[in-house]
């Protein structure tokens, strides 16, 4: 390389390789693609399996109403084993390597807090997620809160929940996941306003499209950008010498 | 630190080399088959690259396993984050100086 016959834009090029390269460490979104989707399938396991066992039980049909039981503590036995870093956590991680094993390792540090302090506001932010979790689906039985305002009102505590997992995660994990809240909002804002976004015959999907829908949505918009990110990498990087 | 006769540092003033440090300055760390799939280069390339910029102190060697398998990744080092910043700057300049 000389400085006759290196263009400018060339050289702009070599100093965007950072910008891509981390761009591209950002958006190895494959394994919260399969993080979601095991979260549908345990929903529809656990969803699914209680309401069909509800069903057989009132017709009856007790094999039915055994299998849908079944179905449905197997979706909870496996969502403990998931939930659970040491067991779900080790095997996603297993998993995520195999996924992105002909393009390598690449890492932009840890995302788990390291310092006391760190770890105590994650450990309290999951702990006041929970507990408003368990708070609205007891005022939404109780009757308090009628289920077409369920996804607004979860959203009073699910927006700042995901915005504050985004500014954890943002050095390893760019701008995207702050989409998920702001589409979460809206979809909450549009509900109250009375858009018909909201299905009388799923209620399930009223919750599940937001999280799950959203969370996917989001997850496909990082693949995607990971994939343009590392084809311009290879471009500039595996330039004629 | 040998020169060019330009001045600028002889050790990145190599098209593979610069590549291979710019793509090391974006992340925390590579390991060998994530340079091998970005650069395009054979084995024996990046390993003398990478040898070079260990030897010069500009990139750290870390070597560990992937469950059973060995993994070596790179990592730039404070050393190399400035040889960097002072190529540029000085490549910078000389064009600079040049276009006027």
């Amino acid at each position: 390389m000389t400085h006759q016959d290196t263009s400018k834009d060339t050289l702009e090029d070599l100093k965007a390789i950072p910008k891509w390269t981390r761009r591209y460490a950002q958006n190895r979104t494959l394994p919260f693609l399969l993080f979601m989707l095991i979260y549908l399938l345990l929903s529809a396991a656990i969803g699914g399996g209680s309401y069909l066992g509800g069903k057989a039980y009132r017709a009856g049909n007790l094999p039915m109403f055994w299998a849908s039981m079944a179905v449905a503590g197997a979706g909870v036995g496996f969502c403990f084993w998931f939930a659970n870093p040491w067991w779900g956590g080790k095997w996603l991680e297993k998993v995520a390597a195999r996924m992105y094993s002909r393009e390598g390792h690449v890492s932009l540090g840890s995302s788990v807090p390291t310092t006391d302090r760190g770890k105590a506001w994650v450990a309290f932010a999951v702990s006041l997620f929970m507990v408003c979790i368990l708070a609205s689906v007891a005022l939404g039985m109780a009757g308090f809160i009628p289920i077409r305002y369920m996804q607004p009102v979860s959203a009073l505590y699910v927006a700042p929940f995901l915005v504050f997992l985004s500014v954890w995660l943002r050095p390893v994990a760019g701008w995207i996941p702050f989409l998920w809240p702001g589409l979460y909002t809206l979809h909450a804002i549009l509900v109250i306003a009375g858009v018909p976004i909201q299905s009388e015959d799923w209620p399930s999907l009223n919750m599940l499209i937001p999280t799950v829908g959203y969370g996917t949505l989001c997850g496909l918009i990082g693949h995607f950008q990971g994939r343009h990110a590392l084809k311009r990498l290879r471009e500039i990087a595996r330039a004629e010498e | 630190m040998s020169e060019t006769p330009t001045g600028l540092d002889r050790v990145i003033h190599e098209p593979a080399r610069l590549r291979l440090l710019m793509v090391l300055s974006g992340v925390d760390e590579a390991d060998f088959k994530f340079l091998l799939s970005a650069l395009g280069m054979t084995k024996g390339n990046l390993s003398s690259h990478v040898d070079r910029l260990a030897q010069a102190g500009y990139v750290q060697v870390l070597k560990g396993f992937n469950g059973k398998v060995t993994r070596t990744c790179y990592r730039l080092t404070e050393r190399g984050r400035e040889a960097i910043a002072e190529y540029w700057r000085e490549l910078d300049a000389i064009r600079s100086m040049r276009g006027k």
